[in-house]
């Protein structure tokens, strides 16, 4: 596979990003080597080998559906770029 | 008395000197400090120092001592990756993204250390979002390397092992995606542990790759490695990810060395090596055969596809973890956004750097409809196949050994301009973030003058046997305990 500009805009519109000029182009050419290096794993049979999410086998726990912790509301928006009333603000959207 | 401190750098002596009253946490903290003013600012391990409130915590914790407190790391001091949340204090992950983000809570690691009482002195330097090996990355400047400044500290965790090697700090806290705590502890000289995956909460450790990520510790010794992971091992609900699995404290077990045990050496891997890394590796490794281990030739036939299958699933899941950061809620928003859309892609754009950028682009682009099937999930299947390779290994050995790098470190920007190359150097260490193994990097001979790592990988939740073969060669060796002239 290669990356052409056309596929690299889509991309950094799915990832909400953009690219200087000089970004575009090390990127673009970048993308043909390391796409080269993953590629190699196309020759591996493994065609009948189920994927491996997690690597050591072990159940995830499932917790009890209750709260057993209070929010910190006003702590946890001190962090934040803009809040109005308890909300965080952005710009308007409708 | 200060040469004496950093002499005794280890936590076993520290703690025994604090102890017996020889040494009080104030005199200690201070040392450090002093070494971080005098030192640091040509090495950029930290990014982050709270001198003043570890010197109050210091004055605590010699008082709780005097009233007969027995934690036997209590007022020693430590450093925590940029990436651990610490409550009131920065936590930036190296990126422009979090340069004004402070956690509103504690990581668990933190809160683990605090509980033994060690003192944290502040916050060590890495590549943003630990996505690196050479500590180039972070917005932060880079980490230099304290045994040859032109070169680098190796990455993610380079503050961390730049802190431990120059004897800022007796031991610092590290995670682990791909090598970030091997990589860095070979180049810098020091021991650097992986614990299995799911060992150590990552509870408010800043996201990487969720199957990957694992917390881990820099130190001097295997000694202290073992006290550390005493402290930090333990079943956290917090994670859901968080193991069960029993631990034994390793300390009374570490005597027992390397006798008997099969160490198995995956010869095809090492044609890579130059003549004097090879050497270096078989030297370590025939110290390990002098005690009584027995080194056996195996296959690890899917390994050579560990890099290609790494760079696949971690930028896949980087690309998911770092979707929260969009300007809203924490970490760096734009002036005057003029929508919504706008203020996502300007503060995404302004406060990635472009290594984040392009592994964000790399997982988008293997995820993405049509590509799934040929990148993501295949890398998986054959990480599969790379896990069941340990497990029938595991079959026949107890410990593999290879060398931690493909050479020792290398000049600052020497491989910025090409990431294939720059990707290539965690050919010995993805393996055992794919298989979930612990694992640990020891000093062996230095190579060209400048530090060489042996690495050893066990089966899950066998960090003992790791222990106590590292513990073994740095009893019969010294190469753990060289200090770089730039820091004496």
């Amino acid at each position: 596979m290669s990356l052409d500009s056309q596929l690299l805009d889509h991309l950094l519109f799915l990832s909400r990003m953009e690219l200087s000029e000089n970004e575009r182009k090390l990127i673009l050419q970048d993308f043909e080597r390391t796409l080269a290096m993953i590629d190699v794993m196309h020759a591996a049979n493994c065609d009948s080998v189920p994927p491996l999410e997690n690597p050591v086998s072990q159940t995830l726990e499932l917790r009890a559906d209750e709260q057993t912790e209070e929010v910190d509301r006003e702590a946890l928006q001190q962090m934040a770029p803009e809040v109005t009333n308890g909300l965080y603000r952005v710009p308007r959207v409708i | 008395m200060t040469e004496d401190i950093s002499a005794s750098f280890s936590l076993t002596q520290l703690s025994h000197k604090l102890k017996t009253g020889e040494l009080s946490s104030e005199q200690l903290v201070t040392h450090c400090l002093n070494r971080i003013d005098k030192y640091d600012q040509p090495v950029n391990a930290f990014i982050t120092v709270t001198g003043e409130q570890a010197l109050s915590e210091a004055k605590q914790a010699d008082r709780r001592r005097r009233q007969g407190d027995p934690r036997p790391l209590l007022g020693i001091p430590i450093a925590h990756k940029d990436l651990f949340c610490t409550q009131g204090t920065l936590t930036s992950c190296g990126s422009r993204m979090l340069a004004n983000f402070v956690a509103p809570y504690d990581a668990t690691v933190v809160n683990r250390c605090r509980a033994a009482g060690l003192i944290s002195l502040g916050k060590t330097n890495m590549d943003e979002f630990a996505m690196g090996c050479s500590n180039e990355t972070s917005f932060f400047g880079p980490v230099n390397n304290p045994w040859d400044m032109a070169r680098t500290a190796g990455g993610s965790s380079g503050g961390s092992a730049a802190a431990v090697a120059a004897d800022l700090v007796p031991v610092a806290t590290a995670s682990d995606t791909g090598g970030s705590i091997r990589l860095p502890a070979a180049f810098c000289g020091r021991t650097g542990f992986k614990p299995t995956y799911g060992r150590i909460s990552r509870y408010g450790m800043v996201a990487f790759a969720s199957s990957l990520d694992q917390a881990g510790v820099i130190a001097r010794e295997v000694e202290d490695i073992a006290q550390m992971l005493n402290c930090l091992v333990g079943h956290d609900k917090r994670d859901s990810t968080s193991s069960r699995m029993p631990w034994t404290d390793p300390l009374p077990l570490m005597q027992k060395g390397c006798q008997k045990m099969r160490i198995g050496i995956p010869v095809a891997l090492l044609d890579r090596l130059d003549g004097d890394c090879r050497k270096s590796f078989e030297t370590a490794v025939a110290v390990l055969q002098e005690l009584d281990a027995e080194l056996v030739d195996i296959e690890l036939p899917h390994a050579h596809y560990g890099v290609a299958i790494y760079h696949v699933i971690a930028p896949a899941e980087a690309s998911a973890n770092l979707s929260r950061y969009d300007g809203v809620r924490y970490g760096h928003r734009c002036d005057s956004p003029k929508d919504l859309e706008d203020l996502y892609i300007r503060s995404r754009t302004e406060g990635f750097g472009f290594e984040v950028k392009r592994r964000i682009l790399t997982g988008t682009y293997v995820l993405s409809a049509g590509y799934a099937d040929a990148y993501y999930r295949r890398a998986q299947s054959i990480r599969r196949l790379i896990r069941d390779d340990f497990e029938k290994a595991f079959d026949r050995v107890q410990l593999v050994a290879t060398p931690t790098t493909i050479g020792p470190a290398f000049k600052k920007g020497e491989k910025l301009q090409d990431p294939v190359a720059m990707y290539q150097q965690d050919a010995f260490t993805v393996l055992a973030n794919l298989a979930g193994l612990p694992c640990i990097s020891t000093p062996a001979p230095p190579v060209a003058g400048l530090p060489y790592g042996l690495h050893l990988q066990a089966r899950p939740f066998d960090e003992i046997s790791l222990l106590q073969a590292g513990h073994a060669l740095q009893q019969h060796t010294q190469w753990h305990r060289q200090t770089p002239e730039t820091a004496t």
